[in-house]
């Protein structure tokens, strides 16, 4: 049965790789460029895979088990393809060669050491980067306001981690290498401490799965973040604060399973840790009392063993690795330069937004606009 | 960045390991696949960072940190380590493999969901 169905399913996908090659726009616009030529090899990548695959076939469930493994995976590629890439494209909108030439603004300013994503305005979810593709997707109307745009310079440095025997990137992973060690020994200690002592199992669970959430995913974010302030300065933490009020969960939870992200509280902690690195103490001391403020108002306080789960000493790790990582990567910090008009807009525009709130509205529509580079 | 960013970076990295694998898997059948050199040491990678917590890559240990893969009983981790750096891939070997390759499916599919849903 198996390799009858396999025989099937993978002459069907064929097809279905070769009729997606038809429905993207080409030639594509400007700004899809390199996202269409991509899609185009992965196509016809996967078309040679999955024929691979059809020679590969025999007789026998047993024999089409790795040939299954692999046509599944095949297929949820086509799925990226079709779902990430080619709906980008296809339903693209008139601002994205303006949102694309800002970010080529953005990434010129701190000397980003890859290749810019491509940019488009299909999110439905906020900011994220589709790594796959190195598209980065932000909500439609994000072109004409300022302050999230601060978050754009997290993003970009998620392909950073997957860039591969790049010596621009070295070190920023040998630097993310060094405070990954710390992050090893001291869950490592702290785990065998736990279990040693009269300390409950409920909490020994907790920091384990936290030292898992750190290993997976968190030590990331927090080097994300951190690129981010290093580029933006104060914006990046002003954003983040803006976001935790809108949108943001329990800022010191404790996770019971391991969790995608860090809680706020802590990427708080590391944001101030870095704009005082930065020289930027006032801003700093502003912006972590209008944080505690926020705390206070939402009744939050943190909670007895939070510092098992963020060690104080490994959050400074991890700010005082990535300074040293981006500095030897030849990345310009922030202040940066007088004519780098993106990140300074966008700090001008947090100042504004405090000093005078009701008029900031009519300031960013302003401003925002002029951001957008005259050819787009 | 939003969960569902976070999962398209999870997301690759998954199926980078997944191809080497199941090349390697397609490859020890006997089939006209044949693994390449960098699908042995990707596996290596993820085998090591599964076995002693090793940091020596950002993929590997954030993949491994994810998988619930034991060595089997017959094998030390010593012994899967051994076995995937001279290639030898008998029976009892090729079922872990197996094991280890449907787990990283089920989190690669589990991933491809949440991004579908977009509420990871």
């Amino acid at each position: 049965m198996l390799e009858t169905y396999l025989e099937g399913a993978s002459s069907q996908l064929i097809a279905r790789a070769i009729a997606l090659k038809g429905a993207y726009p080409r030639p594509p616009k400007q700004e899809f460029r390199a996202l269409s030529e991509n899609c185009t090899r992965v196509l016809d990548r996967i078309i040679q895979e999955l024929r691979a695959g059809l020679n590969d076939l025999e007789k026998g469930e047993e024999k089409c088990q790795a040939v299954l493994l692999e046509f599944r995976r095949l297929s949820s590629e086509l799925d990226r393809v079709e779902n990430a890439a080619i709906a980008a494209m296809s339903r693209g909108s008139e601002g994205e060669a303006a949102v694309n030439a800002l970010l080529y603004q953005i990434t010129s300013e701190i000397h980003y050491p890859i290749n810019p994503p491509t940019v488009s305005l299909l999110s439905q979810n906020y900011f994220y980067i589709n790594t796959d593709f190195n598209l980065l997707c932000i909500p439609l109307m994000e072109l004409h306001f300022l302050l999230h745009l601060p978050d754009t310079y997290h993003e970009i440095c998620h392909p950073l981690f997957l860039a591969e025997d790049d010596p621009n990137i070295k070190p920023w992973k040998t630097a993310f290498q060094r405070a990954q060690k710390v992050v090893k020994a001291h869950f490592t200690k702290d785990l065998v401490a736990l279990k040693n002592s009269r300390t409950s199992d409920s909490l020994v669970f907790g920091v384990d799965v936290a030292y898992k959430s750190w290993r997976a995913r968190w030590m990331e974010e927090f080097f994300c973040d951190l690129f981010g302030v290093f580029c933006v300065g104060p914006a990046y933490a002003w954003a983040h604060l803006h976001l935790h009020a809108e949108r943001g969960r329990d800022p010191y939870r404790l996770p019971r399973i391991p969790s995608n992200h860090p809680a706020d509280a802590p990427r708080m902690l590391v944001m101030l840790d870095a704009l005082t690195i930065l020289n930027e103490k006032k801003s700093a001391a502003l912006i972590e009392d209008k944080w505690n403020e926020l705390m206070r108002a939402t009744a939050q306080k943190q909670p007895g063993d939070f510092h098992r789960y963020y060690p104080r000493a490994v959050l400074s790790k991890c700010v005082e690795e990535a300074f040293e990582g981006f500095k030897a990567m030849q990345c310009k910090p922030w202040p940066g330069a007088a004519e780098d008009k993106v990140r300074r807009t966008v700090n001008v525009a947090w100042e504004r937004f405090w000093s005078a709130p009701a008029s900031y509205p009519a300031w960013e529509k302003e401003n925002a606009k002029a951001l957008i580079p005259p050819k787009a | 960045m939003s969960a569902i960013g976070f999962d398209s970076c999870f997301y690759e990295r998954l199926n980078h390991y997944s191809k080497s694998l199941n090349r390697i898997l397609l490859a020890s059948e006997g089939k006209i696949t044949e693994a390449r050199d960098e699908d042995w040491s990707h596996t290596l990678q993820l085998v090591r960072s599964l076995s002693v917590d090793a940091d020596d890559s950002l993929s590997a240990s954030s993949v491994a940190a994810c998988l619930v893969v034991q060595a089997p009983n017959s094998m030390s981790w010593a012994d899967i380590l051994s076995a995937l750096e001279h290639r030898a891939v008998d029976e009892s070997f090729r079922k872990w493999l197996f094991t280890l390759a449907w787990s990283l499916d089920e989190q690669r599919t589990a991933t491809l969901t949440r991004m579908r849903q977009g509420n990871a």
